[in-house]
Parts: structure tokens; sequence; C-alpha cells
């Protein structure tokens, strides 16, 4: 199966450059659509500390997607308490009051859970790094989980490109959530159905953007047509193509696209500064493909430009500095 | 690995070969017998009534047309029919190691099911729907799953099961000695003397699930 055709394919570009990390886009997902019956532990939206294991753990590693001969590929079931994490209890009442406890810390422990290694980062002092990396559900133009269905339950609309679960199709075999490599394709265990990240279509209908873009802080997402020639979108990712897909290597042709992050110069043994990024250019190159270092140069060379006092129309759009320009939807 | 475009291809020239192949359906190892019993059908898989019917043998095969395919070999099923002329009573047992059933807390674990499936329409077209849910014709399913109550399904092909209601249907099940113990008990509606059954078991510990099962030929059922 080849890309699926659509009229137009809806797309989000995420500045990571501007990512605080805070998971206000998060808790927006969250409460609009994950925290109830079945959907407790799924994040369609989470945001990540790289380098790092993710959400869920070792997702990266979890197969799926297609090889190089185009072939559907299973991957890997994650288990909901080692590799999403179970929620836990705090030790308030023995704490404060039975006494029956000394020291405040969890009832039961946990072994994982969202963006549980945020502290870890890479590197060693004083060349660590870190950078934050925010995922929802690409809606891909050949979603791998659409082609592992064999019930047809998953498609992908024609107007706008977001892909959904017909959850009156879905009878939770989870080959979906096998085949997605990107483990953004959850299995709801009370009912016992297939659920993921919808991009807000219904938000999307009245003209508003998805929750995570539209409550993001940072003002780090932007969110609009690929074909649309005058919005950011598309001269983001086909104009001044500074924003890249996410392991593309899977083959399933994510609409989510980033800008990678830049990182200031290593330290050298002396104390002086090198020439070299302090993000290793292998784990960019292997997130985001072989162009990272020519973004990485000509968003150096915008910010030159800015910082001698000329104008950068791509700064300035990453920048956002009117919020509501975000979005052409 | 999934099935390439290119071996999708072929699909349609095997389900023709296939069905070109069966001129008449396909008969599992002999008929079953389904027993006239005067007394109201009990549910429990254990009811000395049960045992009094002789069992069939019934060879089940990995179901590898669709993709994805069962993998597991496994030993055959044992069958027992009744009816009371208002009831359908199926007793099926099979060996199966572990009694899997999904739960709230997990996410990965499958459960443990049977199927049985009836063809819709003219005896005759138990042979057009021979292959997997009816490839060509309408076919109704008496569906369990270990630790949900029996549906009553409706397909034409693969990917087309529907729920339908169905008041009449239930089934208890019971894991004892290594096996499964299931009574399927449904409305009792018969035109002329014989019905035709077809049966699928998934393995929940192999991971087996949708088209990942092992299934029968299909089974002429003679009515007393």
């Amino acid at each position: 199966m080849a890309l699926l055709k659509v009229r137009r394919q809806l797309a989000m570009v995420i500045d990571l450059n501007k990512c605080l990390g805070c998971q206000t886009c998060t808790l927006a997902c969250k409460t609009q659509w994950t925290n109830r019956n079945g959907r407790e532990y799924m994040y369609w939206n989470m945001v990540e500390t790289m380098p790092g294991r993710g959400y869920p753990r070792d997702w990266q590693l979890a197969g799926g997607g297609f090889n190089e001969g185009g072939e559907l590929m299973t991957g890997r079931l994650p288990n909901l308490a080692s590799d999403y994490g179970l929620p836990w209890e705090y030790n308030y009442q023995e704490l404060l009051r039975t006494g029956d406890s000394q020291m405040f810390g969890p009832v039961q422990g946990s072994n994982w859970g969202p963006n549980w290694d945020e502290d870890q980062g890479g590197g060693i002092y004083p060349n660590s790094y870190y950078f934050y990396l925010p995922r929802i559900c690409n809606h891909c133009s050949r979603p791998a989980c659409l082609e592992a269905c064999p019930r047809k339950a998953i498609y992908k609309r024609e107007e706008d490109g977001i892909v959904l679960v017909d959850l009156r199709r879905c009878r939770g075999y989870r080959y979906c959530v096998e085949s997605c490599p990107y483990k953004k394709v959850f299995y709801n265990p009370l009912l016992k159905k297939a659920e993921k990240c919808i991009f807000c279509f219904p938000r999307v209908e009245k003209g508003i953007a998805p929750a995570c873009a539209r409550q993001c802080v940072g003002r780090i997402r932007h969110v609009g047509y690929l074909e649309d020639r005058e919005g950011a979108v598309y001269r983001l990712v086909h104009e001044w193509r500074v924003a890249l897909p996410l392991k593309a290597q899977f083959g399933t042709g994510p609409n989510v696209f980033y800008i990678p992050p830049i990182s200031p110069p290593r330290f050298l043994p002396d104390g002086n500064l090198s020439e070299e990024p302090r993000i290793p250019s292998d784990l960019l190159i292997d997130l985001f493909g072989e162009r990272v270092p020519e973004v990485l140069a000509l968003l150096d060379q915008e910010m030159a430009r800015k910082r001698a006092g000329q104008s950068s129309e791509l700064l300035d759009t990453l920048i956002a500095y009117v919020h509501r320009e975000m979005f052409r939807i | 690995m999934r099935m390439s475009w290119w071996e999708t291809l072929w699909l349609p020239f095997i389900a023709l070969g296939l069905l070109s192949c069966q001129s008449t359906p396909q008969l599992a190892d002999a008929g079953l017998t389904v027993r006239f019993l005067s007394q109201e059908l009990p549910l429990d898989p254990a009811a000395p009534v049960y045992h009094q019917l002789s069992p069939l043998k019934v060879s089940v095969y990995p179901q590898l047309l669709i993709h994805p395919y069962a993998s597991q070999e496994r030993p055959p099923i044992y069958v027992r029919a009744a009816h009371n002329g208002g009831e359908l009573v199926f007793l099926v047992e099979w060996s199966d190691d572990t009694l899997d059933r999904e739960d709230h807390q997990e996410v990965d674990k499958f459960a443990d099911a049977c199927a049985i499936m009836f063809p819709q329409g003219e005896v005759e077209e138990a042979t057009a729907a021979a292959l997997m849910m009816g490839f060509l014709k309408p076919v109704r399913i008496w569906y369990w799953k270990n630790g949900q109550p029996a549906q009553s399904l409706e397909g034409k092909g693969p990917g087309t099961l529907k729920r339908i209601p169905d008041g009449f249907l239930s089934c208890k099940a019971l894991y004892r000695d290594g096996g499964w113990h299931l009574v399927f008990k449904g409305a009792f509606r018969l035109k002329g003397d014989h019905l035709w059954v077809a049966f699928a078991v998934w393995d929940g510990s192999k991971g087996e699930r949708g088209p990942q099962k092992s299934i029968s030929n299909w089974v002429r059922a003679y009515v007393e």
C-alpha cells in the first residue's frame, strides 16, 4: 500500500528550541480526553526528555512501521506496569493520621511512568545536555496502524488527513498498537478498544487548534495544512525546510514536524569552548534525519542576522509574535 | 513481518482454488449427532446429562489464509450437541495449558476464546461459506471470550464481524484438568434434518486473537 491520498493534510510543526518541558500540553490533552474510562494511563500527548527511553519505555526499539522493502513490521506490545507505568498513591493517611509511617513516599513503588527519566539527560558535566521532545500521533501519510488492522477499523480522513479509530468496528485486537512504531496507539482495557490522539478533530472542525497547541505557553506549535502556501506550516516544512519528521526511517510518512534543537558548544578540557555542539549530531540525525546539520546551520545563520539588527522572516515566524497566526485551520 | 502487497495478490487465487476443490462441504472427522433430550438443558459444562452423549473429535488447523496467520498446531477439540425442540446446546472441550483472560490492569494479555459458526441460508451455501467467516456467504457466529458474556455475531468474510442482538444466547465455561469445557446455549432454529457447524478456538497465552486462531472444517450435525 502506498501513501494514502487525502485532499489536504493537517500538520503540526513543533519548535524544540522553545519547548520548556512544562507539560501544559500534556495536561491540556489529558484533561480534555484521557482522564477517565480506562484511558488514565494514556498520554496521547506527552513531552519526553531526550536522550531518554521515552513513553512507553523504549518505544524507539519496540518495532513496527515498514522495512526498507515497504513491508509492514510487527512490533512489541508494551506492558502496562513496566512500560507505561502504573499510577500510585502516597502515604498521606499513614503519615498524617495514623502515624504508621514517619517518612513521606509512595505506598507502592513504580518502575516507570510518563517522562520518568526527566532528570537524567545525557553527557558528563560540564558537557551535559538534554532537550524536550513533545510527541503526539503523527497522523501518518502511510499509517502502519491502519494497514495492520484486519478489521479496517482505522481510517484516514480525506478532508484533513487525521487518522482515527472507528470504535464501532474495533474489536481490540491490538495489531495497531504493535505496528505503530511511535507507540501512539493505546489499548483501553475497560472498553477493550484501541484509542489514540484524534488531533482534537471536534475542535478543528470548529476552527479551534488542538488543545496541546492552543494551550502551549511557549508558543512552540504551529498547526495548519501542508498544502496551504500562505501558512507557516507550509513555509517551515517546504519552503525553509527547517521542520523535519521524527524517525522518518520508520517509513510511515509522519505529519508532525520538528525544528531540531540548537545546543551550546562543548567545553574543551582546558575550559574553553569548542566549535562542536553539546547535543551529539548522531542523536539528532537518528531522530530527525540527515538534514539536521544543514537545518541547524540555517538557524544559526538567521539568528546571526537578527543579532546584527537585520530582519529574519524565518525567526519571526518561529518566535510567533501573534498567537492566532500560529493556527491556520 | 506481515504480508506484503504483492503477496496479497495471491489471496483471490488461493480462495478460488480452495472453493473449486470443494464441490461438497468438507467434512470434519465424522458427523455430529444433535441428540434430542426431553428436558431443560443446563448451562453447566459438568452436567451429567451431557457426558452421556458421545463426543465427536474435530480436528482444528491454524488459520493460514488471512493475515495475520496463526502459527500454533493444536490438538483436536471434542464436541457434544443436544436440543430439546426449543434450545440448542453445544458442549465444546479442548485442552489448553493456561487459563487466559484479559483484565483491567493489563494491555498486553489476550483471552482464550471459542466460536461456533453456522451458515446462513440454504445448506448448499455452506460450501461457499467454508472459508473464514463465510468468505462469500453470510454466517452467524456464537462467540465466547473468557471473562465476557457470549456474543452473537454476523459476518461475510474477514473484517466484517458485527454484533447482533440475541437474547437467547448464553454460555458457561469451566476450566478444569488443563482444558476448557464450554457450553453454548441458543435458540433452536432448524430447517431440515441437519445443520452445518464449524469451530474456532483461540489460545490467549500464544497471543492469538482475531484472525490468529485454529479453525475446523464444516461438520454436518444430524438432528434427532
